[in-house]
């Protein structure tokens, strides 16, 4: 085989046919490289256990078998009782800030369902249980305990069930599956948290129809009472009235539209909302709009479109924009853009890491590096 | 000419990593979905992908339904999920870990042919499927799926 340096003048490059197949046969490598990681098949089929639907504990009682499922929690036996919950670990490092580890959220939920038509749901859930950050500083100063969901569904039919209690307010696609293991990324965007309560306290009339290639859910929803809630920074409005309309095609996408009206100290605010999922093969995207505008005041609103890639069958590719616009001199727009990856070694847990660029410095969207590790249990 | 054996060897071994990593079609199965025999109905694939997701849960006379599923990963519960889920079959389990955190579970899982069979005989609300094989009178047929298959009884 002919050296390279055989070919070598002074002044002429050395362009030889063995460089030129060398360099396709890396090129030609690495392309497979990338597609055998890349094609998101071919991987074995997830075990019953991994799915969550087979138990890895079992003991027989009086009640039946209490048995333990992974990710799908605790049962007892034929009682219709089921308790299980999600954890999270996060860990921050904003820019120009020493970093912090913090426990920030345990769950605790509890359905149970003593009838076919009736259902009861209860999440308790601890937050900022534990902090600790590179200066050494350690401890719970943020911590508290508060009552996120309670309530009892009736179910007339399909088209007709009454939710009484507290529940999550359902604006939006974030909201109302906002547990860190559903999530794509650590922080969440801001028009998913900021313009209305997390929860409210009241009651909801909501169904589904079922035309032909898709499903129609509909939600309406009264607040009237204060909520039993440990955080003594939440101020929940005083009344609330709101409506959601959604449609999902058996096409793999998704169109939804909410509407939500707040009064807070004799002033009414009112907030509409647009949502989107598409799911096109080994790519979900998924956005929000909101606006919220009020009587005397300035509106805010905010917009995000989330894309997430699947690079493998358990890893994912994650990027985010945002736009918020907090409508106040003091606090002005906001543009963020989030770029991360996710891991699932089984679908009830996810690692996630991310880097979230903000063109200015927000309290409300720290810029820097972002992970977690979420289960559901 | 030693050059170009190289370039062969090189897409031969392009060619076999692609192949390995491009999926091939599962292995057909033929279905049937089946109910009670006092529940003659037949079914669309619509109204069975409704069912499996609980996202209804009651029949047309309002009595609830009990969706049975086979054990997963078993080639009957796979040939299910591709026929009637498609490519979203592979958003199932991200499906019910968002339902679980409503305090919603997936359908029940039994192992056999023969135990659905035996628990949706048994059950008037019941809702199952077996391979075309398996079937026999204790059941009503309401949907056939997959590909066509040497008749059951």
């Amino acid at each position: 085989m002919a050296s390279p340096q055989s070919l070598q003048t002074p002044g002429r490059p050395v362009e030889t046919h063995f460089h030129g197949t060398l360099g396709l046969a890396r090129a030609l490598a690495l392309l497979a490289i990338f597609t055998c990681v890349a094609v998101p098949a071919g991987a074995e089929p997830l075990s019953p256990v991994q799915v969550g639907e087979a138990p890895i504990f079992e003991r027989p009682s009086a009640i039946g078998d209490i048995t333990y499922t992974p990710g799908r929690g605790l049962r007892f036996g034929n009682t219709g009782l089921t308790v299980g919950g999600f954890a999270n670990l996060a860990v921050g490092w904003p820019e120009g800030e020493a970093w912090e580890l913090e426990f920030d959220s345990l769950s605790l939920l509890a359905a149970y369902d003593p009838l076919p038509r009736l259902h009861y749901f209860f999440e308790l859930n601890y937050k900022d249980a534990f902090e600790v950050n590179d200066r050494g500083d350690a401890g719970s100063p943020d911590d508290r305990l508060t009552v996120e969901r309670l309530y009892a569904d009736v179910a007339f039919s399909d088209h007709l069930n009454v939710r009484t209690g507290i529940f999550l307010t359902p604006v939006g696609r974030w909201n109302v599956i906002h547990a860190p293991p559903l999530q794509w990324t650590t922080e969440q965007p801001l028009v998913t948290e900021l313009p209305f309560d997390l929860n409210l306290t009241g009651v909801m009339v909501f169904g589904s129809f079922f035309p032909e290639g898709g499903l129609i859910t509909y939600s309406l929803y009264d607040q009237f009472a204060d909520p039993i809630e440990g955080d003594p920074e939440f101020e929940p409005a005083d009344h609330s009235v709101g409506a959601r309309l959604e449609y999902d095609a058996d096409a793999g996408w998704s169109v939804g539209a909410s509407y939500l009206a707040a009064r807070r100290e004799s002033n009414w605010r009112h907030l509409g909302g647009l949502d989107l999922l598409w799911n096109l093969g080994p790519v979900e995207l998924m956005g929000e709009f909101a606006i919220e505008d009020g009587k005397g005041d300035h509106s805010q609103w905010g917009v995000y479109l989330q894309s997430a890639y699947q690079l493998t069958d358990r890893t994912y590719l994650v990027g985010r924009f945002e736009h918020y616009d907090f409508q106040d001199p003091e606090e002005p727009e906001v543009n963020t853009i989030t770029l991360g990856l996710g891991f699932r070694p089984i679908p009830a847990v996810v690692l996630k890491a991310e880097y979230l660029i903000a063109d200015r410095r927000s309290e409300e969207a720290e810029a820097g590096f972002h992970a977690s590790i979420a289960t559901l249990f | 000419m030693a050059r170009s054996v190289r370039s062969r060897a090189l897409l031969v071994t392009l060619a076999f990593m692609l192949a390995w990593a491009i999926p091939t079609s599962a292995e057909e199965h033929a279905l049937v979905v089946i109910t009670h025999p006092s529940r003659a109905t037949s079914l669309s694939s619509g109204d069975l992908r409704r069912f499996f997701m609980k996202q209804r849960r009651f029949w047309s006379d309002g009595t609830p339904v009990i969706a049975v599923n086979q054990t997963a990963a078993t080639p009957v519960r796979t040939a299910f999920e591709r026929l009637i889920f498609g490519r979203d079959a592979a958003t199932l389990p991200a499906y019910w870990n968002q339902r679980y955190f409503e305090g919603l579970f997936p359908p029940i899982t039994l192992d056999s042919d023969e135990a659905v069979l035996r628990y949706v005989a048994a059950k008037e609300n019941a809702i199952g499927y077996v391979d075309t094989r398996s079937v026999d009178g204790s059941v009503h047929v309401a949907l056939r799926l997959g590909a066509p298959e040497i008749a059951g009884p």
